[in-house]
């Protein structure tokens, strides 16, 4: 893991990266304080049912998808604009193959934006006992977090292996993320139910609700991983091609 | 020539309608100092980053005989290829990824005089310094080929000195190319040269070791 090491050190010596840190927490700090008034209200006015609090939760975690979208996306832009090509057909010289490269560029994206959601850990917890939530349902928010951190990193990277721009990938990889996220709404006015059930199953979020629901579902863990192996097996080949 | 490293034979590259090199035909041996000469433009860097495979040849071939694509190891003109990092972390990085140790390290870092400045930011060092730190890692591994996008750019006379004592004293062991526009400081050191203009191989005295007494002369009577 010398590349993925190289790329954290990179990151953290750079004074800039901490400015993402405090924008990221601001915005999550402002989020959960955000709901937990919310819960609030709803506590007061004696409406605290399944499901209204669902339905709170549910719209918080749209607006995370969007942030760790928007964090993976804006990472790749941020370190690829320092490599060179010369630097990484120095790393293929020195025995780190394309497929190792995107590999350990996806495991430092996913430790950077993890580690961006863990000082807001503790309110998470707080406001997820405020909300009368279980402490399973915590736990599963979190795993449902590394699914969607894992799921938005390797989406980047493909993006950010077709094209030497990076800004053209910046901005494609933000619409189809949006694209994704948005594609249960996209296909709702669909009245074939099948079609919509097909389509739906595509989007992360429409797993994130399952998983949201405080059960594990093998389908939706079977979705995000071979989602990610799929991304991470496109980025390599067109990262491979860029390079020829 | 005595035993062939590297094999280049009847290589072509094309940007478009331009033509970069023209049906290059080297053979570098396993041993020496080997300079590639060529006025801006000629065709050097695309030659040498065909080589490494950072660029694949429009037609033609690399072969490598008696070494493989991972026992080259270069210095581009910039010599850093990563600047937002501590010295310190590059060096441990260049030197795990070379599968190299902390003694050879430690001996170039101090030949190269760059033990001050191990806590410094890359991107905060001289161009000379850059220069210098891209050396090391070429040197990091002892590499079967080596080249260098021009080395003594940005070096005080002093380190150009070292540098050249360097180069010499590695000669018996490594095969280092040299790209470079001094031609005073590569006459020094260097017994093979190659001469490249628009592209095309206009002299080259690697088979026949022909001696060349004035590169310059040598030079300007080739190109023009």
């Amino acid at each position: 893991m010398i590349y993925s090491n190289i790329i954290l050190k990179r990151f953290f010596s750079r004074p800039r990266s901490y400015l993402l840190y405090c924008f990221s927490f601001l915005f999550l700090t402002f989020i959960f304080i955000n709901l937990y008034f919310q819960f609030n209200q709803l506590v007061d006015s004696g409406q605290v049912f399944k499901e209204s609090t669902m339905t709170l939760v549910l719209s918080y975690f749209n607006g995370i998808n969007l942030f760790f979208l928007f964090i993976s996306t804006f990472l790749m832009h941020y370190l690829s604009n320092s490599e060179s090509a010369s630097f990484y057909n120095f790393l293929t010289i020195k025995g780190i193959k394309e497929s190792s490269q995107i590999f350990q560029k996806f495991l430092s994206l996913v430790v950077i934006s993890s580690s961006i959601f863990i000082p807001t850990i503790p309110i998470l917890y707080f406001v997820s006992s405020v909300g009368n939530k279980e402490t399973l349902f915590f736990f599963i928010s979190l795993f449902v977090i590394f699914f969607l951190v894992s799921f938005y990193a390797a989406l980047a990277l493909v993006f950010f292996s077709i094209f030497k721009k990076s800004l053209i990938s910046f901005v494609l990889t933000l619409l189809s993320g949006i694209l994704l996220i948005y594609l249960p709404d996209i296909f709702l006015g669909i009245k074939n139910y099948h079609f919509f059930e097909f389509f739906r199953f595509f989007s992360p979020v429409y797993h994130m609700e399952l998983f949201l629901t405080g059960r594990l579902h093998l389908s939706s863990i079977v979705y995000f991983i071979s989602s990610v192996w799929v991304f991470l097996g496109l980025a390599s080949e067109y990262f491979k091609r860029k390079k020829s | 020539m005595s035993e062939v490293l590297i094999q280049i034979s009847k290589l072509c590259k094309s940007y478009g309608k331009h033509k970069v090199l023209k049906n290059i035909n080297i053979s570098f041996p396993t041993k020496g100092l080997v300079a590639l000469i060529g006025a801006n433009g000629a065709g050097k860097s695309t030659l040498l980053r065909i080589i490494s495979g950072e660029e694949n040849p429009t037609s033609g071939s690399v072969e490598f005989k008696s070494c493989e694509i991972n026992d080259i190891n270069f210095c581009n003109e910039e010599g850093v290829l990563i600047e937002d990092v501590k010295l310190e972390d590059l060096f441990n990085f260049y030197m795990k990824l070379n599968k190299s140790n902390q003694k050879l390290l430690n001996k170039l870092i101090e030949y190269f005089e760059l033990e001050h400045y191990l806590e410094k930011k890359v991107s905060n060092l001289s161009k000379g310094n850059k220069q210098k730190v891209g050396l090391v890692q070429a040197f990091l591994d002892n590499s079967k080929f080596v080249f260098l996008d021009e080395p003594f750019v940005n070096l005080d006379p002093q380190s150009i000195k070292k540098l050249r004592d360097f180069l010499v004293s590695k000669k018996n062991d490594q095969c280092i190319l040299i790209s470079s526009h001094q031609l005073k400081e590569i006459e020094a050191i260097c017994d093979d040269f190659i001469i490249i203009d628009h592209g095309e191989i206009k002299f080259s005295n690697l088979s026949s070791n022909e001696p060349v007494l004035d590169l310059e002369k040598k030079y300007l009577e080739v190109i023009n």
